[in-house]
């Protein structure tokens, strides 16, 4: 499994990626979408983290674009506020929408989720 | 200028609740960066518990990054406290240097969302005026999100200019010609709320507050 971690704030995605490598997950990251679109050209991540709010090009947009580079890939938002449309939305795409700040544990569980694998998968 | 409280109607609202979410989602963040680092310093300890060396330079720079975003969380609610506070009174003395500090890191999120730095070129700090500060700082922060989308080089600059018979904001550091000066009923109101006009004169936008009561302290 490989997670393409995606956030303007770099002192978060550096933590959560190093947090992901503690947990058996390989994660890379990127601080904004030019920086994610380029990296999804070299790997097939099978799945990627976005914040939903982005300078330039916002999360829902990034991921528009990175399944157009991998159509198989899988994708999670956090948002620092969800609202109901939001989730509402999230489910009727198929994707998951996290509440910023987000468990550790609980991400990795939806990570599981989302690629279809038991917690050893 | 009147004493009404409600000059803006809606609009006010508007710019009120637009404030409070920016305000809230950079809360949210700052907290979300603490959590991921407090459990990053968790998961280093564990691990140190595992029988792992732990990295002391390490634990030191995680422990800076927190207190670096407590600091900025710390500011975040030190400006909605003061933004809160602007609704005091409909008009009074108002510290021109404070409220351009504060529509400058109200605005601060929305620069950085397009690259954009913020800097208030003016250190004249003792400029006073009689006016509503809520509208006031509505109407430097339309002018800020105007300027923004035009800036030329990642950077606007706003410098309070003392007239002899008032005060002007001067934005720069943006093309003229691709910026849409604020326009429609919002504008308009604020505008007349304020007794102001805002236009373009020489590559710099001016927001000029007519107010004779302008005065050094």
């Amino acid at each position: 499994m490989r997670i393409l971690l995606v956030d303007d704030e770099r002192d978060l995605v550096s933590a959560l990626a190093e947090r992901f490598s503690f947990r058996n997950i390989d994660a890379d990251f990127a601080t904004s979408g030019d920086e994610a679109l380029k990296m999804a050209q070299t790997t097939a991540y099978d799945l990627a983290i976005l914040d939903v709010k982005m300078p330039k090009i916002n999360g829902l947009e990034l991921s528009k674009r990175l399944l157009k580079i991998l159509p198989e890939l899988k994708c999670i938002f956090l948002t620092g506020h969800g609202s109901e449309l939001d989730f509402q939305a999230g489910a009727s795409m198929g994707v998951a929408y996290l509440v910023k700040p987000v468990n550790i544990d609980l991400l990795v569980r939806e990570i599981h989720k989302v690629l279809g694998q038991g917690k050893d998968g | 200028m009147t004493e009404n409280w409600d000059e803006l109607g809606p609009a006010g609202l508007t710019f009120y609740g637009g404030v409070c979410a920016s305000i809230s989602h950079e809360l949210k963040n700052s907290l979300a960066l603490i959590n991921e680092n407090a459990g990053l310093m968790n998961d280093l300890l564990l691990r140190a518990g595992q029988g792992h060396a732990l990295d002391h330079e390490k634990m030191a720079l995680i422990a800076e990054r927190i207190a670096k975003h407590v600091a900025k969380a710390n500011m975040t609610i030190a400006n909605l406290n003061r933004f809160g506070h602007l609704i005091d009174e409909p008009v009074r003395l108002v510290n021109l240097h404070e409220s351009v500090t504060l529509a400058l890191n109200l605005s601060q999120r929305l620069a950085s969302q397009q690259r954009v730095e913020l800097v208030l070129e003016s250190q004249d700090e003792g400029l006073v005026l009689t006016s509503r500060p809520f509208e006031l700082v509505n109407a430097l922060g339309l002018c800020i999100k105007a300027a923004l989308p035009a800036v030329k080089q990642g950077m606007l600059s706003l410098r309070i200019a003392p007239m002899d018979d008032g005060v002007e904001i001067h934005f720069s550091g943006f093309d003229p010609g691709a910026l849409e000066l604020p326009s429609g009923s919002v504008a308009g109101a604020l505008l007349d709320a304020l007794a102001a006009t805002c236009e373009v004169r020489s590559e710099t936008l001016c927001l000029t507050l007519g107010l004779r009561q302008a005065s050094q302290v």
